[in-house]
């Protein structure tokens, strides 16, 4: 596939990804006109319920309703709040960043910790260390992120207190919940990592540089490594979004009030306009860094794309 | 191949670890000393006893038996939740996989959106159309995991589509579906099993990991994740009763892993390196 068909696509999933964020709120049993009311005086009266859904518009029909938010969203304006009556916009810029700092350091946990063990692991292929990361990654998969938080709070804040119970200012506060968090996707990463880089290792290209008297080491680092990458960087990517989802359930139990929590709190409330918005942009992170990672793909490796124009 | 299996020990561990599982869920009423929800004023943080194998939790019911009980709840959910993810995966892919053309572009055109929707933010957004109820959990499984299952076949039956054998089928006179249903999915079913037995491992997690949030499941379930989220109140008093049910969650996933990952080092010996 051409990059301009690649594009294309993407701005097609986008679209699509658009529709089903609006549809998952628009489907709710919920009657936002209602909420909303409900919001201002507890018990309202239908005629202020009627009055609120002419003046927000819920009168209209669902393609309509889709059209303005689209608009909307597409200036920047995702509605606002039934909850903190702030524009949607303001609240998750508010708190986006204190998520995104949480990933960020955990997918770079992940990164910074899977390359190289995973290729020690190829290097030294069925050795003893070898034989040891493969059962320690597979188990690794299997620990739920909540209860590793959990024990890396026992542990690390109650038994000996290298870190506060309570969120502490500045990175230090966000190093255990990044652990918890990056743990099973890690020991994911090494295992891909260490099989990409096997699959390479097996090439004709590495056969010839044998050949030419290259010591193994040389032609795994050097040659090899960035062969591998790609389905690495495919990997990370997708991560990225799994893991702002994910952030819920690590914030919960490391009290830090993020994106995550607010999605949840957005729930619980039924606040709509928070929900879709939420959605919209979780969505949107994954496809958009999905796109970059073919781009970067392409870039590190162009026989890949030789290789697919060949296919399509 | 039975064989090959038996002598694997990551294998073996895996089963062993599947079959206590299933044991316990069959024999709950046998293997507990109490029931679920039997709440003993006297047991309220009682330590490790005879009768209280595990201690007691904030309302005096006993650790052991809920976990215990919880093996129903986690299988029963995730089992059949896979069971339809394979079915439906299996269709849908191999249709696309076998017909090509425009529906293969489209297909894929629709997994991509669906992928871009992580589990859990469908799961709470679906919350609002049927309630918090256990079909949430259902509902937000399957259509955040079809599309993944139905890719993942879809490449399966995409590899064995392309194989001499079909085209003579086709010479031959066999009609599409015959071809389908007798030649490409009964091949490519191994390799998609081995897929669906790991899905079951994470289906566990994504499903205590639900009620854990409190999604799907009304608190005080005993459901290994719903317990860790009542034990949340007295986590620095009682540590123990978040780490039960969180080793639990993680031996029943570990079988399924196990289980699974090394079924495939068998199924195909060329990907051992994996």
């Amino acid at each position: 596939m051409s990059l301009s068909k690649r594009l294309l696509g993407f701005i097609i999933v986008l679209l699509g990804v658009s529709i089903l964020s609006f549809a998952l709120s628009a489907i709710s049993g919920i009657d936002p006109a209602e909420a909303i009311a409900r919001q201002q005086i507890t018990n309202a009266s239908p005629e202020l319920i009627e009055r609120i859904r002419m003046e927000y518009n819920l009168d209209r029909p669902i393609v309509e309703r889709y059209f303005s938010w689209m608009t909307g969203v597409l200036k920047g304006d995702f509605g606002i709040s039934y909850m903190t009556h702030n524009t949607v916009g303001a609240d998750i810029a508010l708190l986006l960043p204190k998520t995104l700092t949480l990933v960020g350091l955990a997918l770079s946990f992940v990164i910074i910790v899977a390359l190289p063990i995973g290729a020690l692991c190829a290097l030294y292929h069925n050795s003893i260390f070898d034989k040891f990361m493969r059962w320690f990654t597979l188990l690794g998969i299997c620990i739920p992120v909540f209860w590793l938080g959990f024990l890396l709070l026992l542990q690390f804040a109650v038994n000996t207190s290298i870190f506060k119970v309570v969120p502490e200012p500045g990175l230090k506060g966000y190093i255990l919940p990044a652990i918890s968090l990056a743990t099973p996707s890690l020991c994911t990463a090494i295992r891909l990592f260490r099989s990409s880089l096997l699959t390479e290792m097996s090439a004709d290209y590495v056969a010839y540089l044998y050949s030419r008297g290259q010591s193994k080491s040389r032609i795994l680092w050097v040659h090899a490594f960035r062969n591998a990458l790609p389905p690495m960087i495919t990997l990370f990517a997708s991560y990225a979004g799994a893991l702002i989802a994910g952030s819920a359930m690590v914030e919960s139990i490391f009290s830090i009030k993020g994106f995550g929590s607010f999605l949840i709190k957005a729930v619980v409330a039924r606040d709509l306009p928070v929900i879709s918005a939420s959605v919209l942009i979780i969505a949107s992170i994954f496809v958009l860094l999905n796109l970059a990672a073919d781009i970067i793909n392409r870039l590190l490796c162009p026989r890949i794309a030789v290789k697919e124009d060949a296919d399509a | 191949m039975l064989k090959k299996t038996l002598c694997n020990p990551q294998a073996l561990v895996g089963l062993f670890l599947i079959l206590t599982l299933v044991v316990m869920a069959i024999f709950a009423p046998l293997i507990a000393p109490h029931l679920p929800d039997e709440m003993n004023p006297n047991a309220r943080f009682a330590k490790s006893s005879a009768e209280y194998p595990l201690g007691g939790d904030q309302l005096g019911r006993c650790v052991f038996s809920r976990l215990v009980y919880g093996a129903r709840l986690s299988l029963g959910i995730a089992i059949p939740t896979v069971a339809m993810l394979t079915v439906l995966g299996l269709t849908i892919g191999s249709i696309c996989a076998y017909k090509g053309g425009w529906l293969d572009r489209v297909f894929i055109i629709i997994c991509d959106i669906f992928i871009a929707f992580p589990a859990l933010v469908i799961a709470i957004s679906l919350i609002g159309v049927l309630g918090n109820k256990l079909t949430v959990v259902l509902f937000s499984a399957v259509i955040s995991q079809w599309a993944w299952y139905a890719r993942m076949a879809r490449i399966y039956c995409k590899k064995e589509a392309a194989k001499e054998y079909v085209l003579s089928a086709k010479v031959a006179g066999a009609t599409d579906a015959g071809i389908l249903f007798c030649h490409i999915i009964p091949n490519a079913l191994p390799q998609f099993l081995v897929y669906a037995c790991t899905g079951v491992a994470s289906m566990i997690m994504m499903v205590s990991g639900f009620s854990f949030l409190g999604i799907g499941l009304p608190t005080g379930t005993a459901e290994w994740g719903a317990m860790m989220n009542d034990a949340r109140s007295s986590l620095y008093s009682q540590p123990m009763l978040i780490v039960w049910p969180g080793i639990f969650i993680f031996t029943a996933a570990a079988g399924f892993t196990l289980f699974g990952e090394a079924l495939r080092d068998i199924l195909t010996p060329e990907d051992m390196t994996i």
